[in-house]
């Protein structure tokens, strides 16, 4: 017994200080770093501290590395295997909790915080004196005024001899892909297979927070994606190798992901199959996404059997004892 | 162990062969020649098998690691176990080998192939751009520049019956225009020739009028003026002429009498009278840069200088041998066969802080007479105030860049042109170019005194919006006021040249070398310091971040090994492995990033350490990362 609650404590600290705190945490400096990098313009001096950057940070990520959560937490009983059904479940309770009282807190707190985003954005001006390229263009400009109209040289690498051109106050774009300079946008921006993922990321911060935002019923619904991805957990013995259950379980937490955020936002093909689902069940009321919340249920029952299911042949996950004698 | 490499390289393999089905589909192309089009396809699917080979390598790495510990009878019960450090000397070694294999990738291997791509996808617009020129070039009656493109547009395309039919017409232009100008020949254009006037004043002097004034300068003791007629006399005769022997005669007097130590009334003069004679030496031998330069300081250093006739007429000669520099057409006839870098691009800084931006579309170097010459095409320079105003621009077909010893320089003459005295060699654009045989001018500078809008295409492109007054259209010329000189000195070393071509193509494309000498001065040059030293620490500490993430899958895949050894291998679980594939490339992708992005706050931070502290940091990550996998336990 003592054992058994010295390892739940074990199991919840880590929960809390390890994958929640501290990756949230470093979800916000490399926010807070992406963002000052964005207004950066060359030959300026660097500064990757700021405040509000950093809070911005960590309310973003904060719900995501919740969600992204359950996944961990399974490697983590993967790795344990002395974790008996009693660690189960006060990491379902506590999932519990975080789920319905943490993520509610941050999400109130991300709208008072968005008032201050106008505020930072400062329009930089580009530095004269630096070759920069687009493209196949190459711009140097010579002096550029607080208006940002701006006299140089512009080269044409395609054009062969006569692609050369000297310019005269031309008005420059302000922002080009989020970033000032793109000079600094060359060193740092973010490669073409991220892109997506960070796509991805945002799309589902933006729409948990109008769940969040559509009162409390709305809101459970949504939760029922946390139960799908609670049960996760339990594809931890599927087979004998723990890398395969591993990817097993990536595999079903991106799955469940993958669907909710189709069929919450509002485009795109998965969001009109569900929602011509939803269109024949009459006698739910039109904010209620049934088939979505169904979906996520089946999920975790269907999950939930497989669990019970393995562990009661008897499984992979008791300690192997080696024959001294071999 | 062997095991372990097998299966290693089976896994590569199989993701070649992968990679070239990719390329095979999807893959796209764009413009490109005839014939050019499946290397294109290779060499992309290629680019894109090495670029996924990290991922590969950590991959297989996970999964052979959990593999080979199915079987060990080395139970782990307490952390920091002596068996589990026996296992990490086995990790260290594999990882080192990988990482050298990768590094050896990024830095070498993903560098060629991307080149390779390059090449054939702008081969397609070289070849348009070369016959545009053609045809403008035969448009503007310049037939030798012409052949030049024509012969160019053949060699990229040898097969294309348009291309040939092009080569076909500049050959019988070049052919007419020769048969014109014999027919022509009596009259002699003045504009078309070099011309030195004073010299050729000089010159115009018979044989024995110069005799005649050599006598006279002799006589009157001016030794200086006598050598120069009696020297120009001796240039003159031919070797039958019986002046010849007494025109030399005197040439050799007068030197011997300027060798000659005569007593000065003080060091001052005796400097001055030196420093004549060193000046005029030079001239003499054709050191024309060195003796310009030194009759400068003459008059404006010494007060004798400034009245002295002598020095007023060698300067004079000096200065028109110097403005008119030439060199032969025919030596870059060439270039592009050879040419090793091409639109280059960079700024330069005078004293009076006035800046040049400077293009060049492609230059050659070659050996000749044991120094090294760097031939360049398409120059183009733009001359900006030091309130950034426009001054004038200028473009030459082609111009010849040698290397000027700086110590041909005196101290007050490095001041002027910008030279540090550090510097070895500082390079010298000739801009005008002759034909051989006929002294004909083929190519030289035009000037242009105004600056223009951009073209709407390009404007559109940049989400740019022109804001000025009604432009001049491109290409006109308009003469500048005063004569601009035909040579010029760049205040920047010689070795500078072809480190900036290496850097004009960015910052990646760079030799680690060459990137470190030139940091320190990326930013006279116009290029961005952060880029270029991000781009740097990236490179050098990626061999670190590749040890660290293979350690750290090492600790993965004995966390996730199979547990029972008696488990067989099921091959329904290679079901999962494009799964698992794809997920190791993309958490690749993200935690590479992440070093990025640590690395540039580093750089932005700490500057000229960063590179220090750097290493500091990725020290402190590999001992964290190796003091994880030895604390694994069971």
């Amino acid at each position: 017994m003592k054992n058994s609650i010295r390892l739940s404590l074990n199991l919840i600290i880590s929960y809390f200080c390890v994958y929640i705190v501290l990756f949230t945490l470093i979800g916000a400096v490399l926010y807070m770093v992406y963002s000052m990098c964005s207004t950066l313009v060359a030959g300026q001096g660097f500064s990757p501290f700021s405040m509000h950057y950093f809070v911005k940070g960590i309310l973003l990520s904060a719900p995501v590395v919740i969600t992204i959560n359950s996944a961990f937490m399974a490697f983590y009983f993967i790795r344990h295997s002395e974790f008996s059904k009693f660690q189960l479940i006060v990491y379902g309770i506590f999932y519990l909790l975080v789920w319905i009282l943490m993520m509610p807190g941050i999400l109130s707190l991300n709208g008072s915080h968005k008032m201050k985003d106008a505020a930072a954005q400062d329009g930089n001006t580009l530095s004269p004196g630096y070759f920069r390229e687009y493209d196949q263009y190459v711009f140097y400009y010579s002096k550029v005024d607080s208006h940002n109209v701006a006299s140089g040289v512009c080269i044409d690498k395609k054009a062969g001899r006569d692609g050369v051109y000297v310019f005269k106050d031309v008005k420059l774009s302000r922002e080009r892909n989020g970033f000032t300079d793109s000079l600094i946008q060359e060193s740092i921006d973010i490669p073409i297979g991220i892109k997506f993922i960070v796509s991805t990321i945002s799309r589902y911060s933006s729409i948990i927070q109008v769940e969040f935002s559509k009162g409390f019923f709305r809101w459970i619904c949504f939760c029922t994606l946390g139960l799908a991805l609670f049960s996760v957990i339990f594809l931890r013995n599927v087979t004998e190798w723990r890398l395969v259950n591993v990817v097993l379980i990536f595999f079903m937490m991106f799955v469940v992901i993958f669907i909710n955020i189709r069929a919450l936002y509002p485009f795109g093909a998965v969001h009109d199959v569900f929602a011509s689902v939803n269109d024949k069940i009459s006698f739910i009321p039109r904010k209620f996404n049934f088939f979505l919340v169904f979906v996520n249920l089946l999920v975790f029952s269907g999950l939930l059997v497989t669990g019970i299911l393995i562990d009661n042949a008897g499984g992979n996950y008791v300690d192997y004892e080696e024959d001294d004698a071999e | 162990m062997k095991k372990f490499y097998l299966i290693m390289i089976l896994y590569t393999a199989l993701s070649f062969a992968f990679s070239l089905l990719y390329g095979a589909f999807f893959v796209n192309i764009p413009v490109l020649l005839q014939g050019t089009e499946n290397s294109y396809k290779f060499f992309s699917s290629l680019l894109f098998f090495l670029k996924l080979l990290p991922a590969v390598f950590l991959s297989g790495y996970i999964a052979i690691c959990a593999i080979i510990w199915q079987k060990t009878k080395k139970r782990v019960s307490v952390r920091f176990s002596a068996a589990m450090f026996e296992r990490f000397t086995h990790i260290f070694i594999s990882s080192l080998i990988a990482t050298l294999v990768l590094t050896l990738n990024m830095e070498f291997f993903i560098p060629q192939v991307k080149g390779k791509i390059h090449s054939i996808e702008n081969a397609s617009s070289d070849v348009s751009n070369a016959i545009a020129a053609t045809k403008s070039l035969m448009a503007q009656e310049k037939p030798l520049l012409a052949i030049q493109f024509a012969t160019r547009a053949l060699k990229l395309s040898p097969d294309s019956e348009y291309v040939r039919s092009i080569y076909k017409k500049a050959l019988d232009f070049v052919d007419a225009c020769r048969d014109r100008n014999f027919s022509k020949n009596s009259q002699k254009d003045e504009d078309d020739t070099v011309v030195h006037p004073l010299h050729d004043e000089d010159s115009k002097h018979s044989i024995v009028e110069l005799l005649a004034l050599a006598k006279s300068c002799a006589e009157r003791k001016e030794w200086f003026p006598a050598h120069y007629w009696a020297q120009l006399a001796v240039q003159a005769c031919d070797e039958k002429n019986t002046v010849l022997p007494e025109a030399s005669h005197i040439a050799n007097e007068a030197w011997k009498m300027l060798s000659y130590p005569l007593k000065f009334d003080n060091s001052k003069e005796r400097e001055y009278y030196l420093l004549k004679k060193d000046g005029y030496s030079a001239y003499n031998s054709g050191d024309y840069l060195k003796a310009y330069f030194i009759f400068i300081t003459l008059n404006t250093k010494y007060e004798r200088g400034k009245d002295d006739p002598d020095v007023k007429k060698f300067f004079e000669l000096t200065k028109e041998q110097v403005e008119n520099d030439y060199f032969f057409y025919d030596e870059v006839q060439n270039i592009k066969e050879f040419s090793n870098s091409s639109k280059v691009y960079f700024t330069l800084t005078y004293p009076d802080k006035s800046r040049d931006v400077v293009f060049i579309d492609n230059s050659m170097d070659i050996k000749r007479e044991g120094k090294l010459v760097k031939y360049v095409e398409g120059l183009f320079i733009a001359r900006y105030a030091a309130t950034g105003n426009f001054m004038y621009s200028m473009k030459v077909p082609c111009a010849k860049v040698t290397a000027i010893p700086v110590s041909s320089f005196s101290d007050d003459a490095k001041i002027i042109l910008g030279i540090d005295g550090k510097w070895k060699y500082v390079p010298q654009i000739t801009l005008q170019a002759v034909e051989r045989s006929s002294g004909k001018i083929i190519s030289k500078p035009e000037y242009n005194l105004l600056e223009e809008n951009l073209p709407s295409r390009i404007l559109e492109k940049n989400s740019m919006k022109s804001d000025g007054q009604l432009p001049v259209m491109h290409g006109v010329t308009v003469p500048p006021s005063s004569k601009n000189t035909l040579s010029m000195i760049l205040p920047m070393t010689y070795d500078d040249l072809n480190i900036i071509a290496d850097a004009s193509a960015g910052a990646g494309n760079m030799g680690l070398w060459n990137l470190k000498k030139f940091l320190p001065k990326v930013e006279s040059y116009g290029f961005s310091k952060e880029v270029f030293a991000e781009s740097f620490v990236q490179r050098v500490t990626y061999p670190f971040m590749i040890l660290i993430m293979f350690i750290f899958c090492a600790t993965m895949g004995w966390n996730y090994r199979i547990v029972n050894p008696k488990t067989v291998f099921h091959f329904n679980w290679l079901f999962l492995f494009p799964v698992y594939c794809a997920l190791t490339a993309v958490i690749f992708s993200c935690v590479e990033y992440m070093f990025t992005l640590m690395n540039y706050c580093i750089v932005g931070l700490f500057g000229n350490v960063a590179l220090l502290v750097a290493f500091v940091v990725y020290a402190i990550m590999l001992f964290a990362s190796s003091a994880l996998f030895v604390s694994r336990k069971d």
